[in-house]
Parts: C-alpha cells; sequence; structure tokens
C-alpha cells in the first residue's frame, strides 16, 4: 500500500534519510523504529509531500500523495500534533478539517467520541490542552476522512499508559479492517506490541527490517550463543564444559556458557548431572533494537557497566524461558513495563 | 488534567452515516482507486481560509479593531466638523481618511492569514489537506479579498452615518461622490491587501512582513524623496516606485493622466508582481515545517 524506493534527502552535506526503501502492506501495522534524528519524520513528511526529496519517491495505493484528489479521504496523517493553531479550539480544528475534506459535521462528534474528547475539552483552545489531548484530537483529525491509509509519527508521545493501551487496540482494529497503519516510535516497546512488521532506521539509514521473528532470527545468527546455567554441581558441569572447549565463566550462582543450550544440556546428561536452571541468553528485541542503532546512537559509548543487558545476562530476572531446539517463540520483552 | 478512562475499544472507526459511500478496499489489495474521489472545490477552499480568519481569538480581535478604529477616524472628523462650524466638509473627507487607515489594517489582516500558518505551523495540516499548495494560497488571497470588500462596505456605512449626521446641523456638506472615486478608493485598498499578500508569501514571518509592507508604502517614498533632493535625475525614477503617492489620484478618484497610469503599473510591477511571483515560489518549494 506504501511503497518507499530509494528515498533520500540531503541536507547540505548532512543526509538526513539515505536511500531508504521499504513497503507497508494493508491489514497490517508496520512499526518505524529508530532513535531521535534518525530519519523518521523526514521520511514520512516526504512521503505526504511537505518535504521534497533529493532523490527517490514514495507513493501511497499506487499514487504519488500529490496526485491523490482529497488526500484527507484516503490518507490519515498525524505528523505534529502541536502543529496546530492555539488559538482555535479542538472541536474548530476538527471542523476546519471536515469542511475542507467535505464531510459533514456529524463526522466531527463522532471523531470526538472516538478519542474520548469530551464536548467541555472538545471546546477548549487548543493552547490548553496538554499533550496527551494533542494527540488523542491529532489522531481523531487523521481518521476524519475514513482513510485506508494512517501515517502517524510519534502518535504514542504524551498518551499516559491507558491512552497508549487504547490507541494500540484502535491501530489494531483498524488493521484488521484491512487499513495500513505506518506509526513512528523511537520507544521499542510501544511499538513491540502492535507491529506487525518492523523497519528499523538509524542514521538515515533502514538497518532491518520485517516481522518480529525474522528480525530476532536474524539477530540471533549474528550474535554469540550464550546460555546461563545452575546444576547442583556447578563445579563439575564446569570442567565438564570445558573440556568440551566450551568458554565457561562461573558466576556466583550460575554459569555462563558461550554455547547454544542444548550443548550445556547433552553435556549434562552424559555426565548425570542434575540442572536446576538451563535458559538461552536473549536481549530480545530491545538488544537487537540497540545494537543494530548503536553507531548511530547519540549517548555513545556509554560508561562502562552501565550499558543496559548488552551481553551477559540480562541485570532483571527475565521470564523463565522455553528450552531451545523447538520453535522458542521470541520472548516478549522482558524487562518492567 | 483528567481524562475519563478511554472507553472499551467498540470497534474501529466507521464511515460516516451520512455522505457518500466510503470503505476499506479488501485486504491484499494494494492500490488506491481514486477515480471517484472528487478533488476540493476552490470555493470549498476558500470558505475555510475565511472561517480561518475569523475563528481564532487574534482574528476576531483585529477585525473588531478594524471597525472600531473606522469608526473613531470618521467620528474625529465628525467631531471636528460639528466643533468648528466649518463648512467646507465633503464626504470624500470621511471616505479617504478611513480608507487611509484601513488600508495597513488589511494589509496586517492578509499578513497575518498567510504567516500564521507558519508561525503556528498550521501549514503541516494545510498543506496535507490539500497538497497543491497554489490552490490554497490563491485561496488565501481570495478569502482575504472578500473580506477587505466587507470592510469596504463597513467603511461606506461608517463614513455615510457620520457625513449624515453631520448634514443634520449642517446643510453644507458636499455630497458629490463618483463611481472613479469610489473604485479608485477600491484599488487603494486592494493594492495593500495584494502587496500585504505578496510580502507575507516572501517573507512568511509576521513581523518581518509587516515590517516590509510599511517599509514599500511608507518607508520606500521618504528614501525615494530623500535621493531625489540630492540627486534629480533620480527624481522621475523615483515616481515610478513611489507606490503610495502612484496610488494618491486613484484614492481621490482623480487618476487620469497616462503618465498617472504609468506609474502607478510600473510601481504595481515592481511592489506587487515581483514579490508575489517570489513568493509562491518560496512557498511551492518550501520545505513545511
Amino acid at each position: 500500500m506504501i511503497t518507499v524506493e530509494g528515498l533520500t534527502r540531503t541536507y547540505g552535506g548532512f543526509t538526513a534519510v539515505d536511500d531508504v526503501s521499504f513497503r507497508c502492506r494493508s491489514g497490517r501495522v508496520t512499526g518505524f523504529l529508530g532513535p531521535n534524528g534518525a530519519g523518521k519524520t523526514t521520511t514520512m513528511r516526504i512521503m505526504v509531500g511537505l518535504t521534497p526529496p533529493t532523490r527517490g519517491h514514495a507513493t501511497i495505493g499506487g499514487h504519488r500523495y500529490v496526485d491523490l484528489r482529497n488526500p484527507g479521504r484516503h490518507v490519515g496523517v498525524l505528523l505534529d500534533a502541536s502543529a496546530q493553531h492555539g488559538g482555535r479550539t479542538g472541536r474548530e480544528i476538527l471542523t476546519i478539517g471536515a469542511t475542507a475534506m467535505g464531510l459533514p459535521s456529524s463526522r466531527v462528534d463522532e471523531m470526538l467520541h472516538l478519542v474520548s474528547l469530551t464536548p467541555d475539552e472538545a471546546g477548549r483552545r487548543l493552547r490548553h490542552y496538554s499533550l496527551g489531548m494533542k494527540q488523542r484530537l491529532g489522531i481523531a483529525h487523521a481518521l476524519l476522512g475514513d482513510p485506508q491509509v494512517l501515517i502517524l509519527d510519534e502518535p504514542a508521545n504524551g498518551l499516559d499508559p491507558a491512552g497508549i493501551r487504547w490507541m494500540r487496540g484502535l491501530l489494531k482494529g483498524y488493521a484488521d479492517r484491512g487499513g495500513t497503519v505506518l506509526l513512528s516510535s523511537h520507544l521499542l516497546h510501544e511499538v513491540e506490541q502492535i507491529a506487525d512488521e518492523m523497519i528499523l532506521i538509524g542514521h538515515g539509514r533502514i538497518v532491518a527490517q520485517g516481522d518480529k521473528k525474522s528480525l530476532l532470527e536474524s539477530g540471533r545468527r549474528q550474535k554469540q550463543a550464550t546460555t546461563t546455567v545452575v546444576s547442583l554441581d556447578n563445579d563439575r558441569l564446569a570442567s565438564v564444559l570445558r573440556e568440551k572447549g566450551l568458554t565457561v565463566t562461573p558466576g556466583p550462582e550460575a554459569l555462563t556458557v558461550a554455547s547454544e543450550a542444548v550443548e550445556v544440556g547433552r553435556a549434562a546428561a552424559e555426565h548425570q548431572i542434575v540442572l536446576t536452571d538451563l535458559r538461552s541468553v536473549e536481549g530480545g528485541l530491545e538488544d537487537l533494537f540497540l545494537e543494530l542503532t548503536s553507531s548511530t546512537q547519540r549517548e555513545q559509548g556509554p560508561p562502562a557497566g552501565y550499558r543496559p543487558h548488552a551481553g551477559g545476562p540480562p541485570p532483571y530476572q527475565s521470564p523463565p524461558q522455553p528450552p531451545p531446539g523447538g520453535f522458542p517463540p521470541p520472548p516478549a520483552y522482558g524487562g518492567p513495563r | 488534567m483528567s481524562h475519563p478512562a478511554p472507553p472499551p475499544y467498540a470497534g474501529p472507526p466507521s464511515g460516516p452515516p451520512s455522505g457518500p459511500q466510503q470503505g476499506l478496499p479488501p485486504v491484499g489489495n494494494d492500490y488506491i482507486d481514486i477515480s471517484q474521489t472528487a478533488r476540493i472545490s476552490f470555493a470549498r477552499l476558500v470558505r475555510v481560509e475565511v472561517r480561518k480568519s475569523l475563528d481564532t481569538l487574534s482574528g476576531f480581535w483585529l477585525i473588531v479593531a478594524i471597525a472600531v478604529l473606522l469608526i473613531i477616524v470618521d467620528g474625529f472628523v465628525l467631531i471636528v466638523g460639528l466643533a468648528t462650524g466649518d463648512s467646507g466638509f465633503r464626504f470624500v473627507d470621511f471616505t479617504v481618511g478611513a480608507a487611509f487607515v484601513l488600508q495597513p489594517l488589511l494589509a496586517v489582516l492578509l499578513i497575518m492569514q498567510v504567516t500564521s500558518e507558519w508561525s503556528q505551523r498550521t501549514a503541516v495540516v494545510t498543506f496535507a489537506t490539500e497538497p497543491r499548495r497554489l490552490l490554497v494560497v490563491y485561496a488565501k488571497l481570495a478569502a482575504g479579498v472578500m473580506l477587505s470588500l466587507g470592510f469596504v462596505v463597513v467603511l461606506f456605512v461608517v463614513a455615510l452615518a457620520c457625513a449624515g449626521l453631520l448634514g443634520l446641523t449642517r446643510d453644507t456638506v458636499e455630497w458629490s461622490f463618483g463611481p472613479g472615486q469610489f473604485f479608485g478608493l477600491l484599488l487603494f485598498e486592494m493594492v495593500a491587501v495584494v502587496i500585504g499578500f505578496a510580502l507575507a508569501t516572501l517573507i512568511l514571518n509576521t513581523p518581518g512582513a509587516i515590517v516590509a509592507f510599511f517599509a514599500v508604502l511608507y518607508g520606500a517614498p521618504t528614501v525615494f524623496g530623500i535621493v531625489g533632493a540630492f540627486w534629480t535625475d533620480f527624481q522621475p525614477v523615483g515616481r515610478f516606485l513611489n507606490l503610495q503617492a502612484a496610488l494618491n489620484p486613484a484614492v481621490f478618484g482623480e487618476l487620469s493622466s497616462g503618465r498617472d497610469w504609468a506609474e502607478l503599473l510600473v510601481a504595481l510591477l515592481v511592489w506587487v508582481a515581483l514579490p508575489l511571483g517570489l513568493g509562491m515560489t518560496r512557498i511551492l518549494r518550501a520545505e513545511v515545517k
């Protein structure tokens, strides 16, 4: 539904978007993920014709945005919830949008109801809105024309947890009905639960894309497998594993082994050592996200020991994971929510 | 700020119950059929722009302030007329006085209409809703001209009322007012409207555009006058660049000689057509932030 091909945008010597190509399919939510300043917003702005690309092109439903007649009826856009006149009321902003798109004014009330803005709140001027209310209004504006495609830049920004859950349900339902959703975020956990597919962008370049599972698998392939194990006789297990040529790092309770969990389990079975805990260390998407975009992060080289669980067992107790070997479902980000 | 807890999600947004048939394509269909979608008409864009210039507090108060100022100016002329007992008052005195006050205010109105899209960043939404930017900008101009015509009507109503009041006590008010004077005044106002608009599209910043407007209308004539005083060869050239002086015959309804017309047309070309062309190019190419 959305096709972006070879999109590049340079500002003088700075390349904000560098040869970006991807597709968003209808009926799916696509998450556009990257650290601040990675080029997400610029890419979305090019898609809706607000920024001219230096090279490449973007089409929505087979058309350039500028060629869509009355684009609000086909594509809902929310780029910046604060980009509204502070002196207008929420209802007035939606009324202007509805008038321009040629919609009945009843649509305004429907949308206000949909995003849970009360008549009292809708009658307030935008400058008195909280960021969360602006986001709700922006989403209402994007949905006004009942579009087939939604392009939302950081829509969860400023929403409270209940609001984020509400939006998740809204977008999921929208995609289930056949709509196409592209939403950007710099926060993985915002996107992880709703996005069917993810596009990871850093420094203007796409560093990975695909569904969650394939992203995790590609991440696993790149990385040396690590397993932590606890047994009734750790010392014996350690020597057995070392005999097999594996690198073992003893910890206070567990051993960390640089191999697949199945290797450790087999060794323990051969020598009849009772295991009480065996798990492969997986950081999940967050590790992958940080890893892929680390070369482009603003915070380069965080102080030693601070970098959150990059390699080594995670500092928090992640939920028990199923033994490897079968089809381990990719573990959800197990950190505090 | 306390929200009521959002209601449980009750299904995806449904299309409007009334209005044209909409609906999503079947899953997997990655082409949007736009053949049934009507373009946004220019009239609708103009209607939206008129609404946008009235629905904010600043826009509303600017309009109230203009109307009040018109009343104050003509009221002042009326009081002077009543107090002095001078018999030489003409209806034109009321219209011209108000016209000179209205001129910069209308320009400010137009300037704010254009530049507030940038200062309030609403251009992001405006141009996402209608990507044909030139059409949107022309709709703004049309909306501004319509509002300005409304103010010209207000101007005449106030002038008639004040001159009428003066006429009740003095029967010496000179009422003659020909079409030349009417259209001259209209031209005088509309030129300011278009200049304000042109400078706004070029500068895209409210204070900057207002300063530029006053520079063109009031600053430039002064500068040309000073230059002309020291360099007599410049005087004929300066006359062609002095827009306010070129407009003067128009506002009094005395635009008759070919030289007057030539000066006006050259001044309009330099101060209206040039910035307008550059401004439109700028808006077309600008990255809308």
